[in-house]
C-alpha cells in the first residue's frame, strides 16, 4: 500500500466531510439541542424558585401560621399573616398586594387540605409549595402529640451510607465515568462516522467515480484512507464534545475533588481505536456490497447494534464486572471494546485478561481488515446489484493480491 | 518498427466458468491510437479493467514499456475514462480535478494550475468553483475528460468516450484525441462509432465473445476483406437489375429506382464491370471502394452471431 495515496484520500475525505452540513449539525447542533433540552427546564425552575413571593396567610386556627413563619423563614416566600374576610383578601391579591393567599381552616388541621389563591397560577409551583409547607404540618402534628422540637429534629435526621471496598478504599462512584464515557463515545462516533463512511462508499459506487479511483489506487488504499479520515472526524467530534462537556461540568462540579482516574483513559484507548478500526472496516465492506443508500442505512443500524450490545446489557456487567457473563463478552471480538471499556472502569481486571483481550481484538481487527478489503474490492464494481452471499464467498476465495 | 508501450499476452478471465475474455494478445505501440472494438458484451471493458489492475486475470501477461524495458503497471502514468463514469457531484469541479490529479501523483498546486488551463480550453473556466451537479451533462463529460489527461499520462485508455455526446461535442472529443496523439500520448480507444474509429485509429483490434477476430491497420483489415462496396447512381434502367442479380460474385444487392448497392468480390475487374453496366443504364456515377470499418464490423460480428 502506498502511504501517499492513503494520505491523499484521507485528506480529501476529511476536508470534504468536515465542512458538510451533516457533520456540522451532528457535531454542534444536536449536542446544543440536547444540552438545551437538559438545562433549560432546570434553568427555568431555578429562576422560578429564586423569585421572591409575598404570601398572605389567613389562618383561622392561629395554630399553623406561627410555625409556618419559622419553617419558611429562609425560603423565597415572604409570609404576611393577615386577618379579614376571604373575599377582601382575595381582592387585595388581585390588586398586586401579594402574589398569593394561603387559606387555613379548622378542617385543614385534620385533613391537611388548604387552599392557595394565586394572582397568576402559572407563577406557582404547587409541588414546591407543598414541600415547603409539609414540615410545618409535621411539626404541628408532632407538637400536638407532645414531641419536643429537639426530639422532632432527632426524628428527622436522615440516614446516610458510605461504601468502602474490603481493601479499605472508599468506593468512588465517578471511577467508571471515563471508561463509560469512552464506551459512549465509541457508540456515538460509530453511529456518526460509520454512517457517513457507508454513505461515502455507496455514493462513489452510485455516481460511478469508483472505477476512476480504482484506476489510480488500490481498493485497500482507498479503504484505508477513508477509515483514517472518518476516524479523524470522529476524534474531532469527541474532542469538541469533551471540551464543551468538561467546561460545562466544571461550572457545577470541582473535577479535582471527585478523583477521576485519568490513567484509565490510556487503558481505554487501545480498545477504542481497535474497536473503531474493526467496525469501520466492516461498515465500508458492507456498504460496498450494497446497491443503494437505503439498504446501507438499514445495514448500518445492524452493524452498530452488534458491538454496542454490551452497553445495552451494561447492568449485568456492572453488577459483576469479573463474572462469567462479563468475561465471555470480553473475549468475543465484536463485544470486546464495549465490555472491556465498562469493566476496566468498574473493577481491577486481571492483567492477563487485558493482554489476552487486546491480542484477540488486534488479531481479529487485522483479519477483518483483510476480509473487509477483499469484499470491498470485489463489490465495488457491482454497480447495478447488491453482492450476493455467493459473490462474497467468491471474493474471499480469491488468492491473487491486487496489483497496485 | 515503433516501440510498444503495452503488450498483452494470452489474457483470460472467467466468470462462473464462462470465459469473458479468452486468450487475447495484442500490443499498443507508443504514440498510436489503437481501436479496441467489439460488440456489447465482447469483453472489452473486462480486458481494460485487467490491464488497469482493477480486475485480476485468470491467465495471461500484461507488460508495460513506459521507459523502454518491460515493467509492471504504473497507474500514475495511465489516464482512464471508463464507460461507467462519473465524478463527485457534490464537490467543486476544480477541487475534484485537483484531487484526482493528486491520486496520479500531481502536486496540488500544479494540478490546480493545469486544471484551470484545461477548463479555460474547454470554455469551463467560469464553472471551476461550481459543484458538478450544477453543470450540464455535456459539461460534465468535458470535466471527466480533463480528469483523464490532467496528469500528463503516457497511455490514455478511453472506454466509449463518445457515448452520450451530441455531434458538436463528439467532434470536440475527436479533436482532443487527435491532439493527444500529436503530443505523443498513446491512446487505447474503445468505441462503437465506427466512423470515428475509422478517422482516428492507426490500428484496430476487434474481439467478439472474448476472443480476438481482427487485428491490424485499417488498410490491412480492409485488404483482408474479399469484397468491395459498390454504389451505382443511374437513370433509364435497361436490364441493370437483372444483370446484377445474375452475377455470381455479387451479393447483398439492393436496387432502387435510380440507385443500386451491392458487395462485389475483389476478383471482379472494376473496369469490365463498369463496361458491362454502362450498356444497361445511363450511368450517372459509380463508387467502388474497400468496405468501411462499419461494414466490416457488421459483416464480421454478424456472421459470427449467425454461426
Amino acid at each position: 500500500m502506498k502511504k501517499a495515496n492513503i494520505s491523499t484520500v484521507a485528506k480529501w475525505e476529511f476536508n470534504k466531510h468536515i465542512k458538510s452540513p451533516v457533520f456540522l449539525v451532528f457535531t454542534f447542533l444536536i449536542p446544543a439541542i440536547m444540552a438545551l433540552a437538559g438545562f433549560l427546564p432546570g434553568f427555568i425552575m431555578e429562576r422560578m424558585s429564586v423569585e421572591e413571593k409575598t404570601l398572605f396567610v389567613l389562618d383561622e386556627t392561629s395554630q399553623l401560621a406561627p410555625i409556618l413563619e419559622t419553617t419558611l423563614a429562609n425560603s423565597r416566600f415572604d409570609l404576611e399573616i393577615v386577618e379579614g374576610s376571604l373575599d377582601e383578601l382575595k381582592e387585595q391579591v388581585g390588586q398586586d398586594k401579594a402574589d398569593g393567599l394561603l387559606y387555613i381552616t379548622q378542617q385543614s388541621l385534620v385533613t391537611g387540605e388548604m387552599e392557595l389563591f394565586a394572582k397568576d397560577v402559572m407563577n406557582f409551583n404547587r409541588e414546591e409549595a407543598e414541600q415547603l409547607i409539609q414540615p410545618a404540618f409535621t411539626q404541628y402534628r408532632l407538637q400536638v402529640s407532645g414531641i419536643s422540637p429537639q426530639e422532632f429534629a432527632a426524628i428527622l435526621t436522615p440516614a446516610s451510607l458510605q461504601l468502602f471496598s474490603v481493601s479499605g478504599e472508599e468506593e468512588n462512584v465517578f471511577a467508571f465515568v471515563i471508561p463509560l464515557l469512552a464506551g459512549m463515545f465509541l457508540f456515538v462516533s460509530l453511529l456518526f462516522s460509520g454512517q457517513i463512511l457507508m454513505q461515502s462508499v455507496i455514493k462513489e459506487k452510485r455516481n460511478r467515480i469508483i472505477e476512476i479511483l480504482l484506476s489510480s489506487l488500490s481498493a485497500s488504499e482507498l479503504l484505508a484512507g477513508k477509515i483514517l479520515a472518518f476516524g479523524g472526524l470522529a476524534l474531532i467530534q469527541i474532542a469538541i464534545w469533551l471540551g464543551v462537556g468538561l467546561s460545562v461540568a466544571t461550572r457545577f462540579i470541582d473535577l479535582g475533588t471527585i478523583g477521576l482516574d485519568y490513567s484509565l483513559l490510556f487503558q481505554a484507548l487501545p480498545y477504542f481505536f481497535l474497536g473503531y478500526l474493526m467496525l469501520a472496516t466492516l461498515s465500508a465492506a458492507t456498504a460496498a456490497t450494497m446497491k443503494d443508500a437505503e439498504s446501507g442505512s438499514q445495514a448500518h443500524g445492524l452493524i452498530f447494534m452488534i458491538p454496542m450490545l454490551p452497553l445495552m446489557l451494561a447492568t449485568p456487567i456492572m453488577m459483576a464486572p469479573n463474572g462469567v457473563f462479563a468475561r465471555i463478552c470480553s473475549f468475543i471480538p465484536f463485544f470486546t471494546p464495549a465490555t472491556m471499556l465498562l469493566r476496566i472502569g468498574i473493577t481491577k481486571v486481571p492483567l492477563w485478561e487485558i493482554i489476552a483481550t487486546s491480542l484477540i481484538l488486534l488479531v481479529s481487527t487485522i483479519l477483518f481488515l483483510k476480509i473487509g478489503a477483499r469484499i470491498y474490492q470485489g463489490s465495488l464494481l457491482k454497480f447495478d446489484s447488491a453482492a450476493s452471499f455467493k459473490d462474497i464467498l467468491g471474493m474471499l476465495k480469491k488468492e491473487k493480491p491486487e496489483r497496485e | 518498427m515503433s516501440q510498444s508501450i503495452l503488450a498483452v499476452e494470452g489474457l483470460t478471465k472467467y466468470y462462473d466458468g464462462y470465459a469473458a475474455v479468452n486468450d487475447i494478445s495484442f500490443q499498443v505501440q507508443k504514440g498510436e491510437i489503437l481501436g479496441f472494438l467489439g460488440p456489447n458484451g465482447a469483453g472489452k471493458t473486462t480486458a481494460i479493467r485487467m490491464i488497469l489492475g482493477i480486475l485480476q486475470p485468470n491467465a495471461g501477461k500484461i507488460n508495460f514499456f513506459f521507459d523502454g524495458s518491460p515493467g509492471p503497471l504504473n497507474k500514475k502514468r495511465i489516464g482512464y475514462l471508463p464507460e461507467e463514469r462519473g465524478l463527485y457531484d457534490d464537490a467543486k469541479v476544480l477541487d475534484s480535478l485537483v484531487y484526482l490529479a493528486a491520486l496520479k501523483g500531481t502536486a496540488p498546486a500544479e494540478g490546480r494550475e493545469k486544471a484551470l488551463g484545461w477548463l479555460e480550453t474547454m470554455n469551463l473556466r467560469n464553472y471551476a468553483n461550481h459543484k458538478l451537479e450544477k453543470l450540464s451533462k455535456g459539461m460534465q463529460q468535458k470535466v471527466q475528460f480533463i480528469a483523464t489527461i490532467l496528469h500528463n499520462p503516457d497511455l490514455v485508455v478511453l472506454d466509449e468516450p463518445f457515448s452520450g455526446l451530441d455531434p458538436i461535442n463528439q467532434d470536440l472529443f475527436k479533436d482532443l484525441i487527435l491532439k493527444l496523439r500529436e503530443a505523443g500520448i498513446t491512446v487505447l480507444l474503445s468505441a462503437h462509432q465506427m466512423n470515428m474509429v475509422q478517422e482516428l485509429c492507426d490500428r484496430i483490434f476487434l474481439i467478439d465473445k472474448g476472443t480476438p477476430i481482427l487485428y491490424g491497420t485499417l488498410d490491412e483489415i480492409r485488404d483482408q476483406h474479399e469484397e468491395n462496396s459498390v454504389e451505382i447512381s443511374f437513370s433509364a434502367e435497361k436490364g441493370l437489375g437483372k444483370y446484377l442479380r445474375s452475377l455470381e460474385d455479387a451479393r447483398n444487392i439492393s436496387i432502387n429506382v435510380n440507385s443500386a448497392r451491392l458487395k462485389l468480390n475483389v476478383a471482379t475487374d472494376p473496369n469490365s464491370f463498369i463496361g458491362e453496366i454502362s450498356g444497361l443504364c445511363t450511368l450517372k456515377s459509380i463508387k467502388i471502394e474497400k468496405p468501411s470499418l462499419h461494414e466490416i464490423f457488421i459483416e464480421t460480428v454478424g456472421r459470427r452471431t449467425m454461426q
